[in-house]
């Protein structure tokens, strides 16, 4: 059940871009004394904050279609790629069973 | 018939409704376990979870409380849009490693993936820590609620209903459908309301555009009556930004009652297209809110910011005594806010009794007791917060701060535990306690940011600089190695 690096490689990327986005969509690179100019109806660090957005909206959707989102620990627990870790996970359930 | 009786007769009806799905959802009810009380069995499929989150993130605080802030502050809370976006983005940090032990282990509260991940002396305090910070700031959500449950239905009704009669007599009809129903009402509610929600913003903001001439015209109404609120914000207001965003974004993930609908999905591919579609809707809601704040800057003049979150119900009215097709839009919209606070207030509830049973009570089992305890102490708490409901003094906005700044210093015992094993029970108790104690001290004091970042956000800075370093010494075997993050393999 392992990801291929591709898809692996793409989410990254989204998340890449996503933060790049919301670093432009903060108007700290604008002079605060700047004149009042409308875009689409909206002071422009407003349209600009507006469409870094949307493209954030758009970018996130696609980051949530490359997820897999598992209902039981991936294969390579239980085939014991990592088996301290399943092996820790299982001691902790068993422990939580014992205090109940 | 003016529109206050209108508001009073849609009122009356819409309650009614309620209470026929609370009776449905209690007939629907497979057994009297915690789990099916809490999470509905974990069935909820695609549509009804998406509205249901939808539903629960978009509350009095969106409906109210944004509007309020963006009154006050004019363009810049477009920073909102933003911060809402954040918390999709930041699901991805946790969904896709809690959802699978979720299932594994039957989890039912945040409290019960802190026993499976963490061992040793140091396990009992975090986990009654976390469950006391979570539940302080449910009580916190809830409060807010009730204040714009109470804000709304006595503007609406022209003060034929007042603000305490509204806090109180929706806070019972909540307290009964959610009693008898749980999640499943919730839940049900939850996607009717959205509905409502969606289309009643939607059509107030066309209302606000058509009567000023479009969005151009609304900006220089603005800018002429306040030019600071279209101006570019200044630095201090742009890290305040970028503090917003985090803050957001990582406390709002730790909801207790989102982390709940992750436990509840049906599926792992539900929950994926549920997250896909709600990444869209701070565009629909957060962005239609803030305009619609601001667009009242032209509108009202209003001195007092405690004042300011009734923007929305001092709209409507203008708009519904219109009368005519303006009456209806108007009342829809009333009910889609009032159904939108609602929605959220049950949800608190449900999760504060599911919490305070299990977490902070140690009540674990299946049984039907553990239930009915878990009903009794939502009850208690729902009462107990009535009175400060009352005590109005607080922007709804600054509310959400504060909540805010007790749920982020949760983030290493989550969002850190699930990626890094070597995180220590100790450690991240030792965090909490410094990043709690710096954050609540400095709002106690009276100080809320540093230069524009929240105190919330530097005392998590702190709290993760604890944990982590402090997992990174030797640890003694007896304290109690840290267990489990679960596989490495799906965070992509």
């Amino acid at each position: 059940m392992s990801v291929p690096r591709s898809r692996r490689f793409a989410h990254a990327a989204c998340m890449s871009v996503i933060a790049l986005l919301y670093v432009l969509s903060v108007p700290w690179y604008r002079d605060s004394d700047a004149p009042l100019r409308l875009w689409l109806g909206l002071p422009d660090w407003v349209a600009v904050a507006l469409l870094c957005y949307v493209g954030v909206a758009f970018v996130n959707a696609i980051a949530w279609i490359l997820t897999d989102v598992h209902d039981d620990l991936p294969d390579d627990v239980a085939d014991g790629v990592s088996d301290d870790v399943a092996d820790a996970l299982n001691v902790a359930a068993g422990d939580a069973g014992e205090r109940r | 018939m003016n529109f206050g009786v209108w508001g009073v007769t849609s009122l009356v009806f819409y309650l009614g409704g309620l209470l026929v799905v609370a009776e449905i959802a209690k007939r629907a009810k497979r057994d009297a376990s915690p789990a099916d009380h809490f999470l509905a069995g974990r069935s909820l499929g695609t549509f009804v979870l998406f509205l249901t989150l939808y539903a629960t993130a978009y509350s009095g605080n969106s409906l109210l409380g944004y509007p309020g802030r963006a009154y006050r502050d004019g363009f810049s809370f477009i920073m909102a849009t933003g911060f809402m976006m954040s918390i999709i983005v930041m699901f991805h940090v946790i969904v896709p490693r809690l959802r699978p032990l979720a299932v594994r282990h039957h989890f039912v509260t945040p409290g019960d993936y802190l026993r499976i991940r963490f061992a040793g002396r140091w396990a009992g305090p975090l986990r009654l820590a976390v469950a006391c910070l979570m539940s302080l700031a449910l009580a916190n959500f809830l409060l807010a609620q009730l204040k714009a449950m109470g804000d709304v239905a006595s503007v609406v009704t022209d003060g034929r209903i007042s603000y305490p009669a509204g806090v109180i007599g929706l806070a019972l009809v909540i307290l009964f459908y959610e009693t008898r129903g749980g999640m499943r009402a919730v839940a049900w509610t939850d996607a009717a309301q959205g509905i409502v929600m969606l289309v009643g913003l939607s059509a107030l903001l066309g209302w606000l555009l058509a009567e000023a001439g479009g969005l151009a015209e609304i900006t220089r109404s603005v800018a002429s009556r306040r030019p600071a609120a279209v101006s570019v914000p200044s630095a201090t207001v742009c890290i305040n930004w970028f503090s917003t965003i985090a803050l957001m974004g990582l406390a709002s993930i730790l909801y207790p009652q989102a982390i709940q609908r992750i436990f509840a999905a049906e599926s792992g591919k539900a929950l994926k297209r549920s997250f896909s579609g709600m990444t869209f809707m701070p565009l629909a809601t957060t962005l239609v809110v803030t305009l619609i704040g601001v667009a009242a800057i032209a509108r009202f003049d209003i001195t007092n910011a405690v004042d300011t979150d009734e923007v929305v119900p001092m709209l409507l009215h203008d708009w519904g005594s219109d009368g005519g097709f303006s009456t209806g839009a108007a009342l829809l919209v009333f009910l889609g806010a009032l159904s939108a606070i609602m929605s959220t207030a049950d949800s608190c509830l449900l999760s504060l009794g599911s919490l305070l049973s299990r977490d902070l009570l140690g009540r674990e089992g299946s049984a039907e007791a553990d239930t009915r305890l878990g009903k009794r102490l939502a009850a208690v708490m729902l009462i107990g917060t009535i009175p400060f409901a009352l005590w109005r003094d607080l922007t709804l906005w600054r509310l959400i701060e504060l909540k805010m700044e007790l749920l982020i210093q949760c983030v290493p015992a989550f969002l850190i535990a699930l990626h890094w094993s070597r995180l220590r029970a100790g450690p991240v108790f030792a965090g909490i306690v410094v990043g709690t104690v710096f954050s609540a001290g400095l709002s106690l004091a009276g100080v809320a940011r540093i230069e524009g970042v929240h105190v919330g956000v530097v005392g998590c800075a702190l709290n993760v600089a604890v944990a982590t370093l402090g997992s990174l010494l030797p640890a003694d075997r007896e304290t109690g190695a840290s267990v489990a993050s679960p596989s490495p393999v799906n965070t992509q």
